[in-house]
């Protein structure tokens, strides 16, 4: 091969693009061509030049970074506040509610389910529409709703996972939501909902308990192990903080 | 792992190479990134979709391009790429359509100086490390338009660079390879 043809292919050359064969057939080339040589170390040079120039760090990074785990879901930022070790006072954040309730007999009980099992398929239909709690909204909102903080079910081994605004029956309700490793505990928090519900209600392993405080329910699975001391922990928590 | 876990661990990593290229094509730091956020979340939506085995920088950019075509009311398809692809069809293409806009010894200026189609093949190639295929599929043009414009797109950087005292007229590029 000439020369003229040896250049249209050193491109491909240093980006490692060539056939075992033409690249061989290049290099053999350079081997004894001291231009086109020159040539390609020009384009190795020039190509250092620019991944340097190229790759300078760009300012507010974690910004957005932050800004898009936010908007992916709280579950980025919970993990990423976790393994930086974040600031004690700070709330955690959001959360999808998988729960299933039943259809008890309890007329606003069924209601109040039924329509968390639609605002769950909303959820699920349009993840991204979710609006996630900043911390200090969730602090506000649960003052708004006569709860001084946020109940600690960690004495459980809960930890608050998030919380959001949902909107069953129209009432908009705080719901927060714990976790261990492996179960979820949900509380909903409202002072508009005035009604309790009656009796525990179960179905398809998971369960609402409505506590004492006249507008927050615990819901819970069936299956969790540490139920009961949850359960009075969470009663004791929010007698606490609303007496 | 979680899908989510394994989201982060490996779509995340790639946010600073997708900004920097976002701004470079988009040539405006804010919209560059709305562009990245809204590229992570249509990402994330589909990333049950994605393939392991896959490349996912090369996924991430196809979306980022994708998402700043559309923004800025683009067609997806390259015109140019198709009549360039044939190597023995001559096409006349400025490679420095804002020559004007002033002589530099700095190599991104010059960079940014370039048509954006030789421009984002050679920031996606050289800077960002991607391979030929990818680049064509990111771009929506054949591997074979990618390397002609890479030929191309260094050839008339290193001669802006080392000729700054050249007549324009002289070293007007864009004839032919
Ligand atoms: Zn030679």
């Amino acid at each position: 091969m000439e020369c003229k043809d040896i250049r249209k292919l050193l491109s491909p050359f240093v980006d490692n693009e060539l056939t075992a064969h033409e690249a061989f057939m290049v290099a053999e080339h350079l081997e004894g061509c001291a231009p086109c040589h020159r040539e390609m170390e020009e384009i190795r040079r020039f190509d250092e030049q620019l991944k340097t120039a190229g790759r300078q760090p760009l300012s507010g990074i974690e910004d957005l970074r932050d800004g898009i785990l936010w908007r992916l879901s709280p579950w980025f930022a919970v993990r990423r506040w976790r393994g930086a070790g974040a600031a004690a006072a700070a709330l955690l954040f959001l959360v999808i509610g998988r729960q299933l309730f039943s259809a008890p007999s309890d007329p606003e009980a069924t209601a109040f389910s039924d329509a968390l099992i639609a605002e769950t398929r909303l959820q699920q239909s349009q993840p991204f529409s979710l609006s996630w709690l900043e911390p200090q909204s969730v602090q506000d909102l649960l003052k708004q709703e006569g709860l001084e903080a946020v109940p600690n079910l960690a004495p459980a081994g809960f930890h608050l996972e998030g919380a959001r605004v949902c909107y069953p029956l129209s009432h908009p309700f705080v719901q927060l939501v714990y976790r261990n490793r492996s179960e979820e505990v949900m509380l909903f928090v409202s002072r508009r909902w005035t009604r309790s519900l009656s009796g525990t209600i179960k179905r398809e392993g998971f369960t609402i308990v409505p506590l004492g405080v006249r507008a927050v329910f615990l819901v819970t699975k069936d299956t969790l192990v540490n139920f009961t001391d949850t359960r009075e922990l969470a009663e004791e928590e929010i007698g606490a903080l609303t007496s | 792992m979680s899908s989510r876990a394994s989201f982060e661990t490996e779509a995340l990593p790639h946010l600073e190479a997708l900004l920097r290229t976002a701004v470079r094509m988009s040539g405006d730091r804010a919209r560059a990134e709305d562009a990245v956020q809204e590229t992570y979340l249509r990402a994330w939506r589909s990333f049950r979709t994605y393939q392991p085995d896959t490349n996912c920088r090369a996924w991430l950019f196809k979306i980022l391009v994708n998402v700043i075509k559309k923004a800025a009311g683009k067609k997806r398809h390259d015109p140019l790429a198709a009549a360039e692809d044939v190597e023995t069809t001559p096409k006349v293409v400025q490679l420095f359509p804002n020559a004007d806009a002033g002589e530099t010894q700095d190599i991104m200026e010059a960079v940014q100086q370039l048509a954006p189609e030789f421009r984002d093949v050679l920031l996606l190639v050289v800077v960002e490390g991607l391979s030929y295929k990818d680049t064509a599929h990111t771009l929506d043009i054949p591997m074979g338009t990618v390397m002609s414009r890479l030929y191309r797109a260094r050839r008339e950087i290193r001669r802006w660079l080392t000729m700054p005292e050249t007549p324009r007229q002289e070293r007007k590029p864009g004839h032919g390879m």
